[in-house]
């Protein structure tokens, strides 16, 4: 095919072709007036562009941390520690978590979270309210305290010295 | 980030505007040297690489086919420049051995290899052919110019396919034997597409979309261009069924 050199810019040169179609190519140091053979065409080539492997499995990994991300947060939502999910009746309906009675029932005792020791903590029903049993030690002392599992109201404590 | 918008918003201009794209392909041109550079494993020693120019028409269709969801721009023209780099030097190398007429002869001039070629033909003729040739194409530019259209609009208003290129030969065909509409085309400057639709059975959509080509391929034929008209296939304005 011919391809005379129609017009000659500085990126790209317009040629016309024997079948009257004009056509943008790569101005091959071309001149106005010239007759081509082997131009390099706009848009003639047949390479798609593929994202190297690299980029893919990246794009894969971040995904998948995304929907762990939304799963995470779905899952703990409302959740003060992630850490404190041993029992799910923790994380279900309005209730405190266990954390959250902890702190409470630490704030109340004066004492630091990293001072006491758990024994128990127990979510039970009396009287047909929803309660946290805690029963915990810190400094010598035993403490035990009943919480109202929705509200965080103490209904009950009590402390004494360990003999 | 802004200054990523700001390639992106040039980006969206230069699809749209050749001068536009033009002015950002010299911004970067820098960049598209280097790209050229790192693919040849070599400094560019002369501006007149034919690498480089392959990677500048490779710029610029990355600035046609780009969009944001390929993430950033400067990557994907690299990437394009690259491809179609390996692209050429494929190409090339199915032809080692082989030297291309238009290449520079190593005269130390820059004059194709098919001047100095023996040639049959009186090569004074030639000589006279090709600005005889540049002289009918300024002629025919400034033509179309008074139609309000560059030949970078033509070419970028061709017909791609060849079921459309069919169609609009059709068309064209038919305006050109029926004087009524050469008549009120070239009075009024404007294609008569209702005419011309309604005649040749081609739909109006498609005369539209490629009527730019058309006056161009029309005032070819019509206003004495010989040799323009000389290069092109006879079978053009006869509706393709004679091709």
């Amino acid at each position: 095919m011919k391809y005379i050199v129609m017009e000659c810019h500085f990126s790209y040169a317009v040629l016309l072709d024997e079948d009257g179609k004009f056509l943008k190519a790569a101005n091959r140091s071309y001149q106005v007036g010239q007759t081509v053979y082997d131009p390099v065409l706009v848009g003639d080539y047949h390479y798609r562009h593929r994202p190297p492997a690299v980029r893919i499995v990246g794009r894969v990994i971040g995904l998948l941390l995304l929907i762990l991300a939304v799963f995470l947060c779905i899952r703990y939502c409302g959740s003060d520690t992630p850490s404190d999910s041993s029992n799910p009746a923790v994380t279900t309906g309005d209730l405190l978590t266990e954390y959250r009675a902890k702190c409470i029932a630490l704030a109340h005792a004066g004492i630091a979270e990293d001072a006491a020791i758990f024994e128990s903590v127990e979510l039970d029903e009396e009287d047909g309210v929803t309660v946290y049993e805690l029963d915990f030690i810190a400094n010598g002392v035993e403490y035990e305290y009943e919480l109202d599992a929705h509200t965080g109201a103490i209904l009950q404590y009590k402390s004494e010295p360990i003999d | 980030m802004s200054h990523e918008h700001s390639i992106i918003q040039w980006v969206k201009d230069a699809k749209e505007n050749m001068a536009a794209a033009d002015e950002m392909i010299r911004a970067y041109m820098p960049f598209i040297r280097k790209e050229t550079a790192k693919f040849l494993k070599r400094p560019l020693v002369e501006e007149n690489d034919d690498e480089l120019s392959i990677a500048m028409i490779a710029f610029y269709e990355a600035i046609l086919d780009y969009s944001v969801l390929r993430g950033s721009f400067l990557h994907f023209a690299a990437l394009h420049i690259k491809s179609r780099l390996i692209d050429h030097t494929r190409k090339e190398s199915r032809h080692r051995g082989v030297v291309s007429i238009d290449h520079p002869a190593n005269d130390g001039e820059d004059t194709p290899l098919r001047d100095q070629l023996a040639d049959p033909d009186d090569p004074l003729h030639e000589g006279m052919m090709r600005d005889a040739t540049r002289m009918e194409i300024e002629e025919f530019s400034a033509s179309i110019r008074a139609f309000g259209i560059q030949l970078s609009d033509v070419a970028d208003h061709c017909p791609k396919q060849e079921r459309t290129l069919e169609a609009c030969r059709i068309a064209l065909a038919y305006a050109k034997e029926n004087p009524q509409i050469m008549d009120e085309f070239l009075r009024t400057k404007r294609l008569p597409l209702a005419l011309i639709a309604s005649g040749s059975g081609v739909e109006r959509k498609t005369l539209e979309r490629h009527r730019k080509y058309m006056v161009a391929l029309l005032l070819a034929y019509t206003n004495g261009f010989e040799i323009i008209r000389g290069h092109l296939k006879c079978a053009l304005l006869t509706g393709g069924n004679e091709k």
